[in-house]
Formats: structure tokens, C-alpha cells, sequence
């Protein structure tokens, strides 16, 4: 992200004619812990440091830690809920805002976090950093037969059709702020790592299936129904640009919940998903047993007979 | 039910039905050599006026039409010739109008009152179709809603919806909470009949009715109501504010009605009528009822999924499996 001179003097004045030193310091302490302006400024401690020397250091390290706009996102907060019961009021937040929507981020009010707007959909939400860790919740979604549907079907019905299902994947992830990593012949894989991640992959996962239903009876040019397996899991993994090569701990499970544990048309949510969902959307779900007695949990749309 | 009006001199009394004003029912005019051919060529169900002043040619005219099956025929005595028209019903008439009549209440609340009549006293019921269900020359509307004009009569798949439990969730809620609970279920509806060139017609409370115009070949409002429910999980999920599970009952029929743009509630029609009876007085809570009329233009792939579940004012009344939960 290319941070202009003018958003650059903007924050400064947000935090010299806001904020002292020392609140200064206790704010970025928030994202950078033991956070000193001493120490980085190389004032001497018993020499106080000029506000607008303070807000200048500060801008610098942000920059160069990759964390600017959490420094932003923190000034929102600050302006909102205020400091220990103190009411603050950050100034310049309006031009501040204006500045960074031209950049194409967003500050999304519920979550508290700036992410891309829907001009851009990148595989970090314009906001993972390179090699880094972070927990995620995983959607697999995998075609049922894809060597029998290829051998029978001609190319041209097997890429329409297989496109449509990518289509109804990418469009419902996307709509909650999901993205997919990956798309190879016969499935895919999505990502959420924004609040709610757990109950938006869920949810996403009864969407497709329902949405392939209406699929299946409508638009499907395969004489048979196109089904799918379907798992989500969730657990920390790290981040790399070329999301094909992320291999660890968390993927390897939920290939496994998919391949051994989920019959096709259904969706098997972790343990560690379904805690996280609410009454009505865990409602949907019934528990069943693994071979080591742990508890997965399967959706399927069922018809009265 | 089709309505005809037969004359030696149809230029002279093309207006006599309706005194010159529009009419909200359509009226079909042939003379009598026309009208034998249209009634040769179907089998539906008519009311027929004959303004015929040879009395002959109206005998003959009188006993062809009362040989016929799903015909009703009445009198036009423009001239006030026939001295005792109880003559007429003494064979079989359903109507008498000499020229004394005015029409200053509107042909259509005398047909309505006709077919009252025949509802309470002939063999209406159990005759072909009712008027709602005519295939004659009504407008069937192109599927786009801005060629639809306010006042003509169109054939729509007329949607009935209700959320359930009214009076206890009445009970249980605040006016205000409970006003933007149902907003949401309202937005869902309004979302997804949207999708399918649907419209909320009238909202009122915890119902409201939906249109679809019906072109005479595609059908939308089937798949509208059968998504309606499919995705219902996701809408309890996300969007609706109510704690538990909505639970809301669907009734479908296909039929003609005069579309008014701006409905206050005033509804004067036969079809919606049965309709809010089909949805109120026989469709189950949580249930999705289609009258047959409405279920032959399912898509076959649909229809697989409703099953017959009985008759409701002498119509076949399909119910969509339900989905487990």
C-alpha cells in the first residue's frame, strides 16, 4: 500500500493536536508492545519530546512494521470509546478516511478493521502480510466422480458445468467477505479470516449446497445431478502470496474430515466450528462420531419422503 | 367464465352490458352466426347475453345453448318486447335485462351477483372453470412489469403469504420490535420475489400478497415459492430477528385480476378472494399451497417435489414436500 505525503502530514496533525506524548505512546502500545518514543526517537528520557517529533517517529515505524492502518483503525476506536473512561476526540479523522478510500480500503464499522473495497478481492483482504501466521477458517469443496464425469462427458459440458459450480463457490464465499485460494479441476478451497469466520463458512457451506440443489433441477447439463463433498475447519496457518503452496497442519485435517468423513451432498463442520455457531445456525447440524470417538457435525438437505 | 354478448345489431348495442364505461370484466361481442363457431371451437365456461329481437332466432338460439355443457345465458330485452320474462328462467335463464336497467353500479357487481346466483342455486361448481381461469382473449402481460397499466385486467400468479403465530408473538413482543421483526421477513420475501420478476402487491401486518405476471409461457412464480422455502435457513440465520425459526404458510393460484397499482386494501376480486381462503382457511402453518391451475405450469423438475394433498373450493391443491430440519 502506497501511503501519500498528504495522508502521512494528516495523521501527524490527527496525533499532535489530539493526543499528548505519553498518550501517544500508550496508544501505539496497543499494536507495538513496550512501544518507547524515547528510546526510538533517541531523545534522552528527562528531555520531553516535541509533539510533532513524537507523531513523526510514530508514522515511521508504523510504516515500516506494515501496520499503519492498524494504527488508523486505533484512532477510530479512540475517537469512539475513548481511553479509560477519558473522551477523546481525534481530529482530521474525516480527511484521514477520505484519504485511505482512495487507496481502495474500507474501515468496516462492525469488524473494526480496514479491508479492501469490492473493487478489489485479493487472496490477504489487502491486509495479510507476507509469511505470517494467522487463524483462519478453511471451506473445501470437492466434486463427487470428477474421473467418472470427465470420461463420460465431453469437454465443453464438463467445463460449463464445472465453471457454474466455481460461479455459485466464489459468489457465496465472496458475499461473506470469504476468498478463494484456490480452484483446481475437481474443487477448491476458501478463506475467512475477518470476525464471524466460523459461522460465514458454515453458513456458506448450506448455501452451496442448496444453491447446487436449485442447480441440479434447473440448469445442470450433466444427466445427472452434480454433487459435491463439503468441510470446513478451522485453525491457524500462515499466509503466502501463492496460496497453492501453503501445506500445514490445519489443511492436512480438513482434507481429512472431507476424503474420510463426508458423504456426498453434505457439509461437515470441526468441532472447532461448530462451537462458534449460534443456536438457530447449529441447529441445522446433527453430531456423529469419528473412528476416535471425537465429534464432527453434518449438515444435509433432507425431504420429507 | 367468459362473458359474450350475442346481438342481430352489434354496433348499435356494443355498449349496452356496459353503458358506455369501461368495464373491469372483459365482454366478448359476436352475432349469433359468430357466437355458434366460438362455441363449437371450446368448452369453457360462459355467461352469454342474448339481445336477440326475432323471437324465433331466440328460441332457436335458446334451446342450442341449453343443450350445451358449461354454458349460462341470459336475456338482453332492449326493446322491451317479452311481456312476462319469468318465462325466460321458467327454461333455464340466469339473467334478465330490459332497457329500464341501469347501469350505474357497474356491470361487474352484476355479474358478480350472477355468479352468486349460480354458486348458491345452479350447477355452477361443478362445471369447468370459473371466470379467474379463463384462457380467452384477457391481456396476458410480457413478463416486464412496466407494460403492465394500472386498471386492466392481467393474469398473474397471486402469491398469498403469512407468517404464523400472530397472536403469540403479539403476545411475547412489543408493537415497534415486532413491526421491524416482520420488516425483515417482508425484505426477505420482497428479495427473493425480486429475483423472479415478483412484486409485493399489498403488505398488511403478517401478510401480504405477491404478483407475478404470467405471460402464457414462463414460469417464475413456481420457483419463487419453492426458494422461498430452500433458503428460509439462511434467511433465520442472517437476517430475521426473530429468536426462533420463522414459520410461514404460502398459498399460489394463477388467475385474472384487474391490477391497481396503488392497492389500499379495497380488494374486489373473486380470485384474490380465493386466494387469501386458500392461504387463511386451508394451508397449513409452514406449508406452500398451489392450486392446480398454478401447478401445471410448474417445471416438471418442480412438480416432483409437491405432492396432491386434496380439494379446496372445488379446485386440486398441490403442498410442497417439506424440508427437514
Amino acid at each position: 500500500m502506497k501511503i501519500s505525503t498528504r495522508l502521512e502530514r494528516y495523521v501527524v496533525k490527527a496525533l499532535s493536536q489530539s493526543l499528548n506524548v505519553q498518550m501517544m505512546e500508550r496508544i501505539v502500545q496497543r499494536i507495538i508492545p513496550r512501544y518507547s518514543l524515547h528510546e526510538r526517537s533517541g531523545f534522552p528520557e528527562n528531555i520531553p519530546i516535541p509533539q510533532q517529533n513524537a507523531a513523526w517517529q510514530i508514522i515511521g515505524d508504523v510504516k515500516r512494521l506494515g501496520l499503519f492502518l492498524k494504527l488508523i483503525e486505533v484512532l477510530i476506536d479512540v475517537d469512539k470509546n475513548g481511553v479509560m473512561g477519558r473522551t477523546i476526540a481525534i481530529h482530521f479523522l474525516p480527511q484521514i478516511l477520505k484519504e485511505i478510500e482512495g487507496l481502495h480500503y474500507q474501515y468496516n464499522d462492525p469488524y473494526g478493521l480496514f479491508i479492501e473495497d469490492s473493487s478489489r478481492k485479493t487472496k490477504s483482504w489487502g491486509i495479510l502480510q507476507e509469511g505470517k501466521g494467522y487463524d483462519f477458517t478453511f471451506i473445501k469443496i470437492d466434486i463427487v466422480s470428477n474421473s467418472k464425469l470427465v470420461r463420460i462427458y465431453t469437454g465443453q459440458v464438463i467445463r460449463k458445468t464445472y465453471t457454474d459450480l466455481k460461479r455459485i463457490f466464489k459468489s457465496i464465499i465472496e458475499k461473506r467477505n470469504g476468498r478463494v485460494w484456490n480452484w483446481e479441476g475437481d474443487g477448491g478451497l476458501g478463506a475467512f479470516y475477518l470476525p464471524n469466520k466460523n459461522v460465514h463458512a458454515a453458513l456458506c457451506g448450506v448455501e452451496i449446497l442448496q444453491e447446487l440443489f436449485m442447480y441440479n433441477l434447473i440448469n445442470c447439463n450433466l444427466n445427472e445431478n452434480l454433487e459435491v463433498r463439503m468441510a470446513v475447519h478451522t485453525g491457524p496457518s500462515n499466509y503466502i502470496f501463492d496460496t497453492d503452496s501453503i501445506h500445514n497442519d490445519t489443511l492436512r485435517r480438513l482434507e481429512n474430515i472431507e476424503t474420510d468423513y463426508t458423504n456426498p451432498n453434505n457439509l461437515v463442520l470441526s468441532r472447532g466450528v461448530f462451537s462458534d455457531l449460534g443456536g438457530k445456525l447449529a441447529k441445522l447440524f446433527k453430531p456423529f462420531k469419528m473412528d476416535n470417538g471425537l465429534f464432527l457435525y453434518r449438515y444435509s438437505l433432507e425431504w420429507e419422503d | 367464465m367468459r362473458i359474450l354478448f350475442c346481438s342481430e345489431q352489434l354496433e348499435k348495442y356494443k355498449n349496452f352490458l356496459t353503458d358506455g364505461k369501461k368495464s373491469s370484466l372483459p365482454v366478448e361481442y359476436y352475432d349469433y352466426q359468430e357466437l355458434k363457431k366460438v362455441l363449437r371451437k371450446c368448452n369453457e365456461r360462459m355467461l352469454i347475453y342474448l339481445n336477440l329481437t326475432d323471437r324465433n332466432i331466440l328460441g332457436r338460439a335458446i334451446d342450442y345453448l341449453s343443450r350445451k355443457e358449461n354454458i349460462f345465458w341470459a336475456v338482453i330485452d332492449s326493446k322491451g318486447i317479452y311481456n312476462d320474462p319469468s318465462e325466460f328462467f321458467h327454461i333455464g335463464a340466469v339473467d334478465y335485462i330490459d332497457n329500464s336497467v341501469n347501469f350505474k353500479d357497474g356491470f361487474s357487481k352484476r355479474i358478480r351477483r350472477v355468479i352468486n346466483y349460480l354458486k348458491k342455486y345452479r350447477n355452477y361448481n361443478n362445471t369447468l372453470q370459473d371466470y379467474s381461469d379463463v384462457k380467452s382473449n384477457l391481456l396476458l402481460p410480457p413478463t416486464g412489469w412496466d407494460k403492465i397499466r394500472n386498471g386492466e385486467e392481467y393474469k398473474f400468479f397471486i402469491t398469498y403469504i403469512e407468517l404464523d403465530g400472530k397472536e403469540e408473538l403479539e403476545k411475547q413482543w412489543g408493537k415497534s420490535n415486532l413491526d421491524r421483526a416482520v420488516g425483515t421477513f417482508k425484505r426477505y420475501v420482497g428479495k427473493v420475489s425480486k429475483q423472479f420478476n415478483g412484486k409485493i402487491w399489498i403488505w398488511s401486518g403478517f401478510n401480504g400478497v405477491v404478483l407475478f405476471p404470467f405471460d402464457g409461457e414462463k414460469e417464475n412464480a413456481g420457483i419463487f415459492g419453492f426458494r422461498l422455502y430452500l433458503f428460509k435457513n439462511i434467511f433465520d440465520v442472517e437476517e430475521s430477528l426473530f429468536p426462533k425459526f420463522v414459520s410461514f404458510r404460502t398459498a399460489m393460484h394463477l388467475g385474472s385480476m384487474i391490477y391497481e397499482k396503488s392497492n389500499k386494501g379495497h380488494i374486489i376480486s373473486d380470485t384474490i378472494n380465493s386466494v387469501f381462503h386458500l392461504g387463511k382457511r386451508f394451508t397449513q402453518p409452514g406449508n406452500f399451497c398451489i392450486t392446480e391451475d398454478a401447478y401445471l405450469y410448474l417445471p416438471e423438475v418442480i412438480k416432483r417435489y409437491f405432492i396432491e394433498i386434496g380439494e379446496y373450493e372445488n379446485r386440486t391443491i398441490f403442498r410442497l414436500k417439506r424440508i427437514k430440519v
